[in-house]
């Protein structure tokens, strides 16, 4: 097995999760730390790389990545497949002539050949991909490694950004109730159309952010104006997999399924026994959501999580 | 300016999928363009409606005969003309697509200052080929972009980015990766449709023959274990599911 870059950008749970990976495939590890953490010093690697790339641009990542690679000499980047991770990945594949083997759930290396799993059509098929000889590129849902709480002392070595002045931020605009998006939550508290209204929504939120995650909700409750589009899960919304999915009074349509499917656990809340939500879950209720969602808020907030 | 749509084609995603031998059974299967592509179909010909400089919207499939499908459907939406890059319906990752599609563009001659294409492709369930598009063409992009602003040689573009939403500017020519809410895609109707018939389609050749990665087996998803009911009234169901997410799936 040949040397491993792994790349931890600003989602760094999710970054994490590479190092275990990084493990089980074997080889030396390098890191490549986009951005200025005080981590860099402590990753599990022997050289950790890092440049100072305050907010990503795809670029300016590209550029950096493709430089850790010449220098650490990897036939292996793993990266999460989280929103910049998805952008940047490809960019490096075609910069470097490499392979990419995109939102893997699962990774293996057979006598020295990486084979990964991959969801396709919607997520209604499974397909075990094997990467090329050369250089792969790796993107790999989160949640499908533990996050490593292993340290070490790697040498810390500055890569110089390379600024490209085709792109530039012009303003971020921070959500005015500064709530967290779908994409990238670690727990997520979904309403369907029974919700019945905007406000109703709120016992969701609650319920979420007790749990320390955020809120999502199916295409009807989104066309039925009770949440906005970017909080859609599902095939024609934003595709999660969270540790934890609790779907409240959505019956499971299969573009919202394809959409939640890959979640390390899945609670429904249904009153209707049959739902097909019901056949992906890890744990189901069979019970009004409005009679349910209340009492887990008390009790969660009688004995509150641990932070 | 010249302004180029890719759309793909994909499996209705309403439509039964059956799983041949090692395959993806495509008899049967209803082909339509990508729900994502259509918005880049959209946003392209809104351009050339709203702007006198634009010259031509071209549109570019990679595939079997579905791709026609699409770039038909591409066409009867306003797109001038489609180009159709021929490959069979066997299974290609995204890097090929996006490699036969750079160099589709790059033997062709034309130059586009605007390349259009979805955030998603719903067959591969995957996001890459556009950046590796703009990579291989060494131009910037921007992806999952809900608000376009096109000016002189520069596309000012709104993406969410964690939860907040981040303006780009980008210089052209470069690519734009459109997401959901960009625009509202026309329905063409009949007319339109018999139009682009007639409209030219050309079809070329890919640059590559194989994909890098190899697909070894496609399987059903194995669904998770039989799900646990949790009975009692929903006092004791709260406890119940707080105790189990706790203690035996340890996700909380």
């Amino acid at each position: 097995m040949g040397n491993t870059l792994v790349i931890v950008e600003s989602n760094q749970d999710a970054s994490m999760q590479m190092f275990t990976a990084a493990k089980e495939l074997g080889g030396d590890v390098h890191a490549l730390v986009l951005g200025t953490c005080d981590c860099a010093s402590v990753l599990p690697c022997s050289t950790a790389y890092q440049v100072a790339i305050d907010r990503y641009t795809p670029l300016a990542a590209a550029d950096a990545i493709a430089k850790a690679i010449e220098l650490s000499g990897a036939t292996t980047v793993l990266i999460a497949a989280t929103q910049i991770g998805r952008d940047v990945a490809p960019r490096v594949a075609a910069k470097c002539g490499g392979a990419l083997l995109g939102d893997c759930t699962s990774i293996a290396n057979e006598n020295e050949t990486i084979k990964c799993t991959r969801p396709v059509y919607g997520g209604k098929f499974v397909a075990t991909v094997q990467a090329s000889d050369g250089l792969n590129i790796i993107t790999i849902r989160p949640n499908t490694f533990a996050t490593s709480t292993e340290t070490g002392s790697p040498s810390v070595q500055e890569i110089e950004k390379n600024s490209d002045s085709r792109e530039s931020i012009l303003a971020v605009e921070e959500p005015t109730n500064n709530e967290m998006g779908v994409a990238d939550a670690d727990v997520i508290v979904s309403g369907g159309r029974p919700m019945g209204s905007e406000e109703n929504f709120a016992q969701l939120y609650e319920l979420a952010h007790l749990l320390g995650g955020t809120v999502g909700a199916s295409r009807a409750a989104v066309d039925e104006g009770y949440q906005p589009v970017a909080r859609q899960v599902g095939l024609t919304g934003t595709v999660v997999a969270p540790r934890l999915y609790i779907a409240c009074g959505i019956d499971g349509a299969i573009q919202h399924l394809a959409g939640m499917r890959g979640s390390q656990v899945i609670v429904a809340i249904n009153t209707n026994p049959d739902a097909p939500i019901f056949k992906v879950a890890t744990y189901g209720c069979v019970m009004d959501l409005f009679e349910l969602v209340p009492p887990l808020t008390a009790q969660l907030q009688a004995s509150p999580q641990p932070a | 300016m010249k302004i180029l749509a890719i759309t793909n084609a994909v499996p209705d995603p309403r439509g039964t999928l059956k799983l041949g031998d090692n395959h993806i059974e495509p008899s049967g299967v209803k082909w339509a363009i990508n729900p994502y592509d259509e918005y880049a179909a959209e946003q392209a010909v809104q351009l050339r409606e709203q702007r006198e400089d634009v010259e031509e919207v071209v549109a570019i499939a990679v595939g079997g005969d579905e791709a026609v499908t699409a770039l038909r459907h591409a066409m009867a939406m306003g797109a001038d003309r489609g180009i159709h890059i021929a490959c069979g319906d066997v299974w290609h990752d995204d890097m090929f697509v996006a490699k036969c599609i750079a160099d589709a563009i790059g033997a062709s001659g034309d130059s586009y200052d605007l390349i259009l294409c979805g955030k998603t492709n719903l067959s591969r369930d995957s996001e890459s080929m556009g950046p590796a598009i703009a990579e291989f063409l060494g131009m910037p992009h921007v992806g999952s972009v809900i608000d376009l602003e096109v000016g002189d040689g520069i596309a000012k573009a709104t993406h969410r980015v964690a939860g907040s939403n981040e303006t780009v500017e980008i210089k052209l020519p470069g690519l734009i990766m459109c997401d959901k809410t960009l625009v509202d895609p026309r329905y063409p109707p009949l007319p339109k449709v018999m139009q682009a018939r007639k409209k030219p389609l050309e079809t070329i050749e890919p640059s590559t023959e194989r994909s890098k990665t190899t697909i070894v087996d496609f399987s059903v998803p194995t669904e998770k274990g039989a799900c646990t009911m949790i009975e009692g009234s929903a006092q004791e169901m709260a406890t119940e599911l707080l105790r189990v997410l706790r203690e035996e799936a340890k996700v909380l």
